[in-house]
């Protein structure tokens, strides 16, 4: 079977494949959580396969022509998109078997295993496809996975939340889509090889540029357009940690360096602008993240901070900071999903989120503990974790490409960073000591359980193997069309 | 061979009215849904195309690629409305029978529009759906639906007045009501002012019969106070063939020069903002419906106004999407009538875990109107959105695409409204709705997703239709 | 093999102690001793041999390890340190399960440091040196009464403090365009040719910042006196006398003499030695004000932390050897005065001054001699170790200016008179009559005490031969043109304030109340001893109040923003729709009217 099809696949079994859960889900509980689970392998296994050969500088892609129109449906594969998509499967996966446990006490589970293979297998479609109407499509379906997922719950104010996101989120897209269409009109096609061959410049790609970052910001929920993601703590926990902390936003992210790092180089002016909007969404989310008082919007406001980080990376452009930003995508996939689905253990222990009715915690659950307190410092940042060198490598990047300014903002964003995961562990685990009469125990072999220790564990495993992944990131980066070197 | 359909109504109304022996409503509906369903597959039919029996009282019937998607859609929600007929208690049983003459009297009328060739038999077609139209509002005498009747049989007279002397003006200036002759009398002297008057007075008419914004009066009434399948049949598909379809017609007489491009622009996407805005907070579902169609029929006429022929292939496979997928929000809206016996949206809420197909439908529906990916509605909207975009009228395309945020803001109001939140008590009783409107939603909602997930396919299709 | 063994042996023991199931103890002090042992044989067999271990991964990011005379130097004095403070800590502490833990985060940050010493490649570099903080957490967490807010205390702290350490080292691989520590240096240098751009003056205060940190100077001090009272003495000695002092003379050596070349008084060297003495003066004077034995030693060490900046900032080569002979001294004489403290708090159970009834001459006589040496080095008296560095600070104090030196002789009259206060409190107040019970510590615990206070005196007497090895390390030679004169000079000044506090302390004897003569109504005067009982005079709170109240400020704009999106637009959007409802009211004349509009324009467009 040529490494095309087996793109194809990648992106086609969840999306398609997807619809028979339900069916499963009638016939029985096992098969339907098995199905799932296998759909969810056999795009890993593939990817692993064409990580060698995209490795191996075999080119990669599938390519259908649409008659009339000039909208092609390319899927093409280069070691940054199998690099982004087998970070994201490798966490949708854990994920899925947290809540094989975590979602049996509630209904409409079919719906909710449906959805979230439809939302992997989208997921899959934007990273691969190297056409703009494409990316949008699959970026319309993600929005759509989104808006039924943080609406799992019925209530009448969780719905009115899942709205404002899907609202959001829509309006955002559609502006993207503008730009796109401006693009498309300058370059002659929407197939990004034929965009950036004809490299563009001049005041009206500004234009779209600024339509576009519109768009990604508001998937990626920066600063103006950010107050869905903190809304979106309603969900269930496996939902916030595959949307909020290791898939929905890292698609915006995505797309940003898919488009003007690769794609379209943007102009310096743009480069400041967006300096500066993604250090006010850092810095505030961070300061915010320091008095929330609910744990999930806590979590919620650093996934804003951290992905600042990343946008940080991109637009800085330079090898280095590009590198960074590309593992940063991995480990804070890892360690963020790993503190929201602690954050879901806790919910589902003592059945409440706010802060001050936790503390003292420790001694009824220690391992989800010692696994939140992983996860915890590979997002601070400190050493034995992962995720020391990949905050290392962007900042420094930064101040590679000659941005000082910004790499200091960064540098004290950081530091709020420690501040407020301090702070937030010390609040649930260590602070007074309350008595939780009604707590059963804590068991190891809880599938919950398992996954934020493996989470944990993969983040303390990965500094081991920095090399090779420093290998990796440096082969995506020499494509790279900023000021690479 | 494209004749018998619709010659065969004619006689099915016939054969039933001859009351040869007793025929009571239930095989009169079931006659009706066959013929639906034949139309449905006689269209796929090899030699579809070729021109038997033509030369009928002299006048040039012909069939090509706009009027086999308008015989599709025809027959499509046709099946859905006579589904719906059969499945509601509310309409006593000797109405039903009149529904099903009135309704294989329409499809005649309907087809007929579809194969003529000149513009006074397009007059008498469209006089002869508006007549059936009028009855069918007005069936189960309430109040409400007699006013509505009443309201819209005062305006489309207007309309007819203005059509009527428009016809007179091009036959008499032209010759012939033929299209073509009253082409080559547009392209000599298309610019006296007389001809000028008579377009705009034909046009007027057609938009009045389309619902376009400023003339669109009549629909939210009639749409919400017409009895269930009525709504269904109006909403799906009447409008849309005696009003937009006919645009299409015209396209080929007029010389398309700018400014009626303008009209079109200007008008679409007034509707299309006016009515979105207005189906907001709209308590009753029906006529919010009716104001989510107008705006949707806005979006058709925008796609004409760019004039280009990808326009018209836009315009075209989006009417026939919206026919779909708003006859499945009606068909819902008469499954919620039947169960909750009230249109008004505040005292319904969490019907969701009761009637499951019902909401689901719903939801594929709404999302395919507001042109959510996986669905057929994107694919129009982008195809419209492109055609704007590539014929020069850019901010119209900005327009179109910032006012599908409206659509989704208030489907995402009427699902949260109805379909989510916890359910009443007194409504824990009701069950899911009656087999044949559930037939009917599903087979819409199929159709819907089949067009969205294998649109290639759908595209080669149209292409060929429209011998690209 | 080669040095990286002192890396991995020392954290796999460590690791390895946490694993085992606790009812290994025994077993696990066996290997908690031997692991201490062998860092020290390795540190020894290694000494000086210039070992480059290169790219351990063949990347951008190679794994250098250079050993460097200063770095073997530090590595073998930090494995005695170590070794002599684990048979301590054995003997001193109770075995429970806190303890086990104790002991595998030390052996961690043992690894972690000799990280930081040998490894010559400015990511690994920071990698150990970030590293620490995780070890430091948990053995302040493994202490009594509630440690855990302390422990928090000093991780944000060091955490922050390296983020800027962190800010620096990026600054200079930029300027240096490599990453690694030793090539970086000679491009550096050329580079940076004493130029004070704004590149290198971010970069040099960040690093300052980072080493003074570590030091714990001033603002960064707040968590060690709470550590002192909290933690067990062997954190003390191991974490903030040896690990902190020698990683922060260690990086202070590295900047003034291979990163940065900076002229003697200039503006920078000036600045630096104002913030060491401040730092001196201040915690000298709180140190003087103490009630608890423990926290005066961990203010003085403080105070002695700005001695060592003040030396290492004056960027002369006698300054950067007298700071290394310093915290050499410091070293030796403070933990030697920490292990007495231990034994006190072994047998008296505290160390605080109105619990102990004092007079524990007679009961603990061999501690009392430790005391003696280990204080006396503390002093400065001479012919004892810390005299010959404080001597040679003075004179590089003086070669900037005199008011440097001014600032110096007052902390060493303070330091003087704080040690002669509670040697008298602790050992001469004569009322406890239990005098005749013998609480001395164990011989397992008093044998350490005893190496650091004769080594205190033999350095003392002998001290060429330290000198000797020191600039030998540091490949300086100093300046023969050692004018006597000036040394005469100031051993003269220095006996004189030692004779003014013995004659302070002869006053405050006859009066029989607090020992500090003097110097008491000079605190209170300047308010000192208020100084550091309230809360919010300490940086750390200072600090956290401020980033409270500044994010309290931003929630309320992300709330306004949030209101925005939920409330403001849904209304205007409802009103609108409200106004296009009204006007559809249903009666025809008002339809009618419309298609006549609708006419008008589109005659008006044709």
């Amino acid at each position: 079977m040529s490494y095309d099809i087996m793109l194809l696949l990648v992106v086609a079994i969840p999306v398609l494949f997807s619809a028979l859960i339900p069916l499963f889900g009638k016939v029985s509980v096992f098969i339907r959580n098995f199905f799932a689970l296998v759909l969810m392998l056999i795009p890993f296994l593939l990817l692993i396969i064409i990580f060698q050969a995209v490795q191996a500088g075999i080119p990669v892609d599938f390519v259908y022509e649409f008659p009339i129109l000039e909208i092609n449906f390319i899927l093409q594969a280069d070691i940054f998109s199998v690099f982004v998509a087998m970070a994201s499967v490798l966490v949708s996966i854990v994920v899925l078997i947290y809540s094989f446990e975590y979602i049996k006490s509630y209904d409409n589970q079919n719906e909710y295993f449906f959805i979230v293979l439809l939302f992997v297998g989208s997921m899959m479609g934007i990273v691969f496809s190297a056409n703009l109407i494409f990316i949008y499509f699959f970026w319309e379906m993600t929005a759509l996975a989104s808006w039924r997922l943080i609406g799992y719950f019925r209530e009448k104010e969780y719905v009115r939340r899942a709205n404002k996101t899907f609202i959001m989120t829509a309006a955002g897209a559609l502006c993207m889509l503008i730009g796109f269409l401006m693009i498309a009109e300058q370059a002659g096609s929407f197939d990004l090889d034929v965009i950036s061959a004809a490299n563009l410049q001049g005041s009206a790609v500004n234009l779209a540029i600024i339509l576009i970052i519109l768009g990604i910001f508001s998937k990626s929920a920066t600063f103006p357009l950010h107050s869905w993601l903190a809304d979106a703590g309603i969900a269930p926990s496996p939902v916030t940690a595959l949307l909020h902390a290791a898939v929905l936003v890292k698609i915006g992210v995505y797309v940003y360096a898919r488009l003007f790092n690769f794609t379209i180089v943007p102009s310096e002016e743009i480069r400041i602008v967006l300096f500066s909007i993604v250090s006010v969404s850092a810095f505030l989310s961070g300061a915010v993240a320091f008095v929330e008082k609910d744990i999930k919007r806590v979590i919620a406001f650093s996934t804003i901070s951290q992905i600042a980080f990343i946008f940080l990376g991109f637009i800085s452009g330079g090898k280095f900071a590009f590198v960074g930003a590309m593992l940063f995508i991995l480990m804070h996939g890892l360690a963020k999903a790993g503190l929201f689905l602690s954050a879901g253990i806790i919910e589902h222990k003592i059945h409440t989120k706010q802060l001050d009715m936790m503390g003292g915690l420790f001694r009824y659950m220690p391992i989800t503990a010692f696994a939140f307190a992983g996860c915890a410092l590979s997002v601070m940042g400190i050493p034995p974790f992962a995720g020391f060198f990949s905050k290392f490598l962007v900042i420094f990047g930064t101040v590679y490409d000659q941005n000082i300014i910004a790499a200091l903002i960064f540098i004290i964003c950081a530091g709020l960073t420690v501040l407020y995961t301090v702070r937030l562990f010390w609040k649930v685990f260590l602070g007074s000591q309350k008595k939780y009469p009604n707590i059963e125990k804590e068991n190891w072999n809880s599938p919950m359980v398992l996954s934020v220790v493996s989470l944990a564990f993969l983040s303390l495993i990965l500094t081991f193997s920095f090399g090779y992944l420093f290998y990796i990131a440096n082969l995506a980066a020499q494509t790279i069309k900023g000021q690479g070197f | 061979m494209f004749l018998l359909l619709v010659l065969i109504p004619l006689f099915l109304v016939l054969l039933l009215n001859l009351n040869l022996y007793k025929v009571n409503y239930k095989i009169a509906v079931l006659i009706a849904g066959l013929f639906s369903l034949f139309q449905m597959f006689f269209i796929f039919s090899p030699n579809f195309f070729s021109t038997g029996l033509v030369d009928l009282l002299s006048l040039r019937f012909e069939c090509d690629g706009i009027s086999w998607i308008m015989l599709f859609s025809i027959a499509i929600v046709s099946f859905a409305a006579i589904c719906v007929l059969y499945a509601s208690e509310t309409i006593a049983s000797g109405k039903k029978f009149h529904f099903v003459n009135l309704v294989l009297l329409a499809l005649a009328g309907m087809n007929g529009l579809v194969f003529v060739r000149d513009i006074f038999s397009i007059y008498v077609f469209i006089e002869i759906i508006a007549a059936t139209s009028y009855v069918l509002i007005a069936l189960d005498k309430t109040k409400k639906s007699l006013e509505a009747s009443f309201k819209y049989l005062v305006i489309s007279s207007v309309a007819t007045v203005m059509m009527l002397s428009a016809v007179a003006i091009l036959f008499m200036a032209a010759g012939s009501t033929d299209f073509i002759k009253v082409a080559q009398m547009y392209k000599e002297y298309g610019a006296n002012p007389l001809i000028v008057v008579a377009s705009v007075f034909f046009i007027v008419g057609l938009f009045i019969k389309g619902g376009v914004m400023p003339f669109h009066g009549w629909l939210p009434d009639a749409y919400s106070a017409s009895p269930n399948p009525t709504s269904v049949f109006l909403a799906g598909i009447v409008t849309k063939t005696t009003g937009i379809y006919t645009l299409v017609r015209l396209y080929a007489i007029f010389d398309f020069n700018y400014s009626m491009q303008l009209v079109f622009l200007v008008f679409g996407s007034l509707s299309i903002v006016i009515a979105a805005i207005g189906a907001i907070n709209q308590d009753n579902f029906k006529r919010m419906l009716a104001y989510s169609s107008i705006s949707q029929v806005g979006y058709i006429v925008l796609a004409f106004g760019s004039g280009t022929i990808l326009g018209v292939f836009a315009g075209m496979f989006h009417l026939f999407n919206h026919s779909v997928f708003k006859s499945l929000l009606f068909v819902n809206a008469s499954a919620l009538e039947s169960r909750v016996n009230t249109n008004q949206i505040h005292n319904m809420s969490g019907l969701a875990s009761r009637m499951p197909v019902t909401s689901t439908t719903s939801v594929i529906a709404f999302l395919s109107t507001a042109g959510i990916p996986p669905l057929a509605g994107f694919w129009s909207k982008l195809l419209i959105v492109l055609a704007l975009w590539f014929s020069g009228n850019k901010e119209f395309a900005v327009l179109a695409l910032l006012a599908s945020i409206f659509t989704l803001t208030y489907f995402l109001i009427m699902q949260k409204k109805i379909f989510f939140g916890q359910l009443k008590e007194k409504f824990n009783t009701i069950k899911e709705a009656r087999f044949t409107i559930r037939l009917a939603s599903l087979f819409l909602c199929a159709i819907t997703i089949l067009t969205g997930l294998f649109f290639p396919i759908i595209l080669n299709f149209m292409a060929f239709l429209f011998s690209f | 093999m080669n040095i990286i063994l002192s890396i991995i042996i020392p954290s796999a023991a460590g690791v390895l102690i946490y694993l085992l199931p606790s009812k290994f103890n025994k077993t696990k002090n066996v290997l908690f001793l031997a692991a201490a042992a062998l860092n020290f044989l390795i540190a020894v067999v290694f000494y000086g041999k210039i070992i480059c271990i290169c790219d351990a991964s063949a990347y951008l990011v190679n794994l250098f390890f250079r050993n460097y005379e200063l770095n073997s130097f530090m590595a073998v004095f930090l494995a005695a340190v170590t070794l002599i403070t684990s048979i301590y800590a054995v003997a001193f502490m109770k075995q429970n399960k806190k303890t086990q833990v104790f002991y595998g985060s030390m052996l961690l940050a043992l690894s972690c440091v000799n990280g930081v010493l040998f490894s010559d490649n400015f990511i690994f570099f920071l990698f150990f040196w970030e590293a620490l903080m995780i070890p430091m957490f948990l053995m302040i967490a493994s202490g009594e009464n509630k440690p855990v807010p302390t422990a928090i205390k000093a991780f944000t702290i060091s955490a922050v403090a390296d983020l800027c350490l962190m800010f620096g080292v990026m600054l200079v691989c930029v300027a240096g365009d490599s990453f690694s520590i030793s090539k970086g240096i000679c491009e550096l240098k050329a580079v940076v040719p004493g130029t004070y751009g704004l590149f290198t003056t971010t970069a040099f205060i960040m690093l300052f910042i980072g080493a003074a940190a570590k030091l714990g100077a001033m603002p960064f001090h707040s968590w060690i006196p709470e550590a002192s009272a909290k933690a067990p003495v062997a954190f003390m000695v191991f974490m903030v006398t040896a690990v902190e002092k020698i990683l922060g003379i260690y990086l202070l050596i590295r900047i003034t003499n291979d990163f940065f070349i900076i002229e003697q008084s200039s503006f920078i060297s000036v600045s630096a030695m104002t913030f060491g003495i401040i730092t001196a003066l201040v915690a000298n004077a709180l140190a003087m004000v103490q009630t608890d034995f423990k926290k005066m030693l961990s203010y003085a060490s403080i105070g002695q932390a700005g001695f060592m900046i003040v030396a290492v900032s004056t960027m002369s080569v006698i300054g950067t050897v007298a700071a290394l002979i310093h915290m050499h001294a410091h070293v030796i004489y403070k933990s030697g005065l920490f292990f007495v403290s231990g034994n006190i708090e072994k047998a008296e159970g505290s160390t605080d001054m109105n619990v102990i009834k004092g007079g524990l001459r007679k009961s603990m006589p061999y501690t009392f001699v430790a005391f003696l040496l280990s204080g006396a080095a503390f002093a400065g008296v001479p012919f004892f170790y810390a005299f010959y560095s404080k001597e040679m600070i003075y004179e590089s104090a003086l070669s900037v200016h005199w008011i440097f030196y001014a600032g110096l002789l007052i902390c060493s009259l303070i330091a003087i008179i704080t040690i002669i206060n509670w040697g008298a409190r602790l050992f001469f107040n004569g009322q406890n009559n239990s005098a005749f019970e013998d609480k001395e510590a164990s011989t397992w615990m008093f044998i350490p005490t005893i190496i650091f206070a004769l080594a205190c005196a033999l350095l003392g007497l002998f001290h060429q031969v330290p000198l000797k090895i020191i600039s030998v390390v540091l490949n300086l030679n100093l300046p023969e043109t050692h004018s006597n004169v000036l040394t005469v000079i100031l051993i003269l000044i220095s006996l004189i304030l030692f004779i003014l506090a013995v004659l302070n302390f002869i006053k405050a004897y006859k009066k029989k109340t607090d020992y500090l003569g003097y110097a008491l109504p000079a605190a209170k005067f300047l308010k000192i001893d208020k100084l550091n009982l309230n809360e919010n005079l300490d940086p750390y709170n200072i600090f956290i109040s401020f980033i409270k109240r500044l994010s309290k400020v931003l929630f309320v704009a992300d709330k306004a923003l949030n209101y925005f999106y939920d409330l403001v637009i849904p209304a205007g959007i409802g009103e609108m729709a409200r106004s296009t409802r009204k006007a559809h009211n249903g009666n025809m004349s008002v339809y009618l009217l419309w298609v006549l509009i609708g006419i008008v324009c589109i005659f008006i467009i044709f």
